[in-house]
């Protein structure tokens, strides 16, 4: 309430005033959103080498985040890998009617950005979702506050468990959703485009670089995932709707932050392996 | 606790999965072959997009990979005497030992248009011994499409400018040439049955150049008597060869007599006296030539049958009576002594 009368405030000195308050007041909620993002993953970090977990609950969350999301994944990717290869069929089809490196060129994609980025963007829907809803409503039921009073930091105990678990499942449900593309993208290579078995299941293109900037998105995404979305859980406020607001943000900045990285890893990937 | 459990070997299968994927990938992505393996070193002037760990292929076959590439300049490649600039070492598997000859041929090609680039072999003939482990072969290089498209588009910018600075000269070229060519056309429609004429002429002249070559050369070239001539004056310059040396030295002895001769004819008395002597001859020259005439006069009459010399020689009569007088005195001697 104190910032809509500062506001109005503001507003009455004049429209161009308010703008650039406006634009002020937004780059300092965004450092200051970034600073709470670092604090929050360095005390995981600190937590995920020093804390008390209590026993079960990675495995736990490692069932809820991995097997749990199993399913989803493998549909959502098995379906997009089926449309890629096929648009890239017919793409090839107008220019040289050669499918020979169809497989091969499909599997380098995979390896390098696409299992990992649209993997992690699948999963950060489902999972970043779950974990802001579930730290949001924890935070509004004043539960968290609760396990403060009871000297038990809410990052140790709520986030490095999503943070372990997610680090390993994230992994993993990439490389067996981005398995399944690959072989949904062989059905419609077979029965579209006549691509043989041994010509479609080639590693010929597939260097070190591509499997090492692979590896290093899938345990950059597991990092983020939970981070970001615990982030956006602890800073709800407003009841149920803040719930529901912390949920789509966490999405939102999931999805931002998975995008940017996948820049920037691409980018050092491409100057570190260009030969 | 059995829930527990349950939960964690669900997650545990799932983490056993992805790994046994991921261990089976990069297993396959490193080639793993358990066939033994020979070192053989190719030099390449430029190789091109050919990587380490790229594929060795030989009639389309994997046999072995590229596993390291450097700079080495001490190789001398001999055909083309320039130093090559890469060496590569791959790995053949050693059951293909014997299949790669020392006539064999090392090249880069690519799988495809877009494909990575690979190192292939064509074995060679069984007319030469294996290529033995450790041995140094020089690689023929990929072709150069950038070299030739820089190159293509040089030419391309220089043409584009020479024309672009020569629109004007250009287009009276053009002009002219069609100029030209309409007037040609013009000659050549108007003088058809000349042109073809001519043309039926130089067809037969060139028919009888070649008769009158194959002619040539069955009389002059290939005939028996040209040889023969040949020989002749070959044995001729011999003979003259082998008495030039003595007729030399008769004709330097002719010499010194002459000389001597005139040193004795040199005086102005002698000369008088020869002078005198050709006059004498000339005389007696002209004097013969009257007596020729005259004898030949008389030989014109007695051809002619002229006088009793010209009948008795000419007059076939006359000889044959004659001739029948002489048998008939030589069968009766008493017609010398008695007229009948």
């Amino acid at each position: 309430m104190s910032d809509q009368v500062e506001h109005a405030r503001i507003e009455d000195q004049g429209a161009i005033h308010a703008e650039v308050y406006d634009l002020g007041a937004q780059a300092l909620s965004l450092i200051a959103s970034g600073r709470g993002l670092y604090s929050l993953f360095v005390r995981t970090l600190y937590y995920t080498f020093r804390g008390k977990r209590e026993r079960g609950a990675v495995a736990a969350e490692a069932f809820e985040i991995g097997n749990r999301s199993l399913f989803f994944l493998c549909v959502t990717m098995g379906c997009i890998g089926m449309i890629m290869v096929y648009q890239a069929g017919l793409q090839t089809q107008r220019i040289v009617p050669d499918f020979s490196l169809l497989g091969p060129t499909y599997l380098e994609l995979l390896v390098r950005d696409f299992a990992a980025s649209i993997g992690a963007l699948m999963l950060s829907t489902r999972v970043g979702a779950g974990i802001a809803a579930e730290i949001g409503s924890m935070v509004v039921t004043e539960q968290v506050d609760a396990l403060r009073m009871s000297a038990a930091d809410p990052v140790d105990y709520l986030i490095v468990p999503k943070f372990l678990a997610s680090l390993v499942m994230t992994a993993v449900l990439i490389v067996i959703a981005g398995t399944v593309a690959f072989f949904t993208g062989f059905i419609t290579a077979h029965f579209f485009f006549d691509v043989s078995a041994q010509t479609y299941f080639s590693i010929q293109l597939i260097d070190a670089g591509d499997v090492i900037t692979g590896a290093v998105k899938c345990v950059a995404y597991g990092a983020a995932i939970p981070v970001v979305s615990g982030y956006c859980g602890l800073s709800t406020h407003g009841g149920s709707e803040g719930v529901g607001w912390a949920t789509t943000r966490a999405v939102v900045n999931c999805s931002l932050t998975i995008i940017i990285m996948n820049f920037f890893i691409s980018g050092a990937g491409l100057m570190i392996f260009k030969n | 606790m059995a829930q527990e459990r349950s939960l964690e070997v669900k997650v545990g299968a799932l983490i056993l999965v992805a790994v046994l994927i991921l261990g089976g990938f990069i297993v396959m992505m490193g080639g793993l072959s358990l066939e033994k393996t020979y070192p053989l070193y190719v030099y390449f002037d430029n190789p091109g997009g050919l990587q380490t760990g790229a594929a060795v292929k030989m009639a389309g076959i994997k046999i072995g990979s590229v596993k390291e590439l450097g700079f080495n300049t001490s190789h001398v490649n001999p055909k083309t005497g320039k130093s090559s600039l890469i060496k590569a070492r791959a790995n053949i598997e050693v059951k293909y030992r014997d299949i790669i000859r020392k006539d064999a041929d090392f090249y880069v090609t690519s799988q495809g248009v877009l494909g990575e680039q690979f190192l292939a072999i064509d074995p060679g003939t069984g007319a030469t011994a294996p290529l033995g482990e450790n041995a140094e072969v020089d690689g023929i290089g990929p072709p150069r499409l950038d070299l030739f498209l820089a190159k293509s588009y040089e030419l391309l910018d220089t043409t584009l400018a020479g024309i672009r600075n020569n629109r004007e000269l250009l287009g009276d070229i053009m002009t002219n040439t069609s100029g030209l060519l309409k007037g040609l056309n013009g000659t050549v429609t108007e003088n058809r049955d000349r042109i073809n004429r001519i043309v039926q002429n130089f067809e037969s002249l060139s028919q009888e150049a070649l008769t009158l070559t194959q002619n040539a050369r069955r009389n002059y070239v290939d005939n028996p008597k040209m040889l023969r001539t040949i020989d002749n004056v070959e044995h001729l310059s011999s003979e003259v060869r082998r008495d030039a040396t003595p007729m030399l030295k008769d004709a330097k002895d002719m010499l010194a007599n002459l000389n001597r001769i005139s040193a004795t004819v040199g005086d102005q008395k002698e000369i008088d006296k020869l002078r005198k002597t050709l006059e004498e001859v000339a005389q007696l020259a002209s004097r013969a030539n009257s007596i020729a005439g005259d004898a030949q006069s008389i030989v014109g009459h007695i051809k002619k049958g002229k006088g009793t010399v010209g009948a008795l020689v000419m007059d076939e009569e006359m000889y044959d009576d004659m001739q029948e007088m002489v048998r008939d005195l030589k069968h009766n001697p008493w017609k010398f002594l008695w007229k009948e």
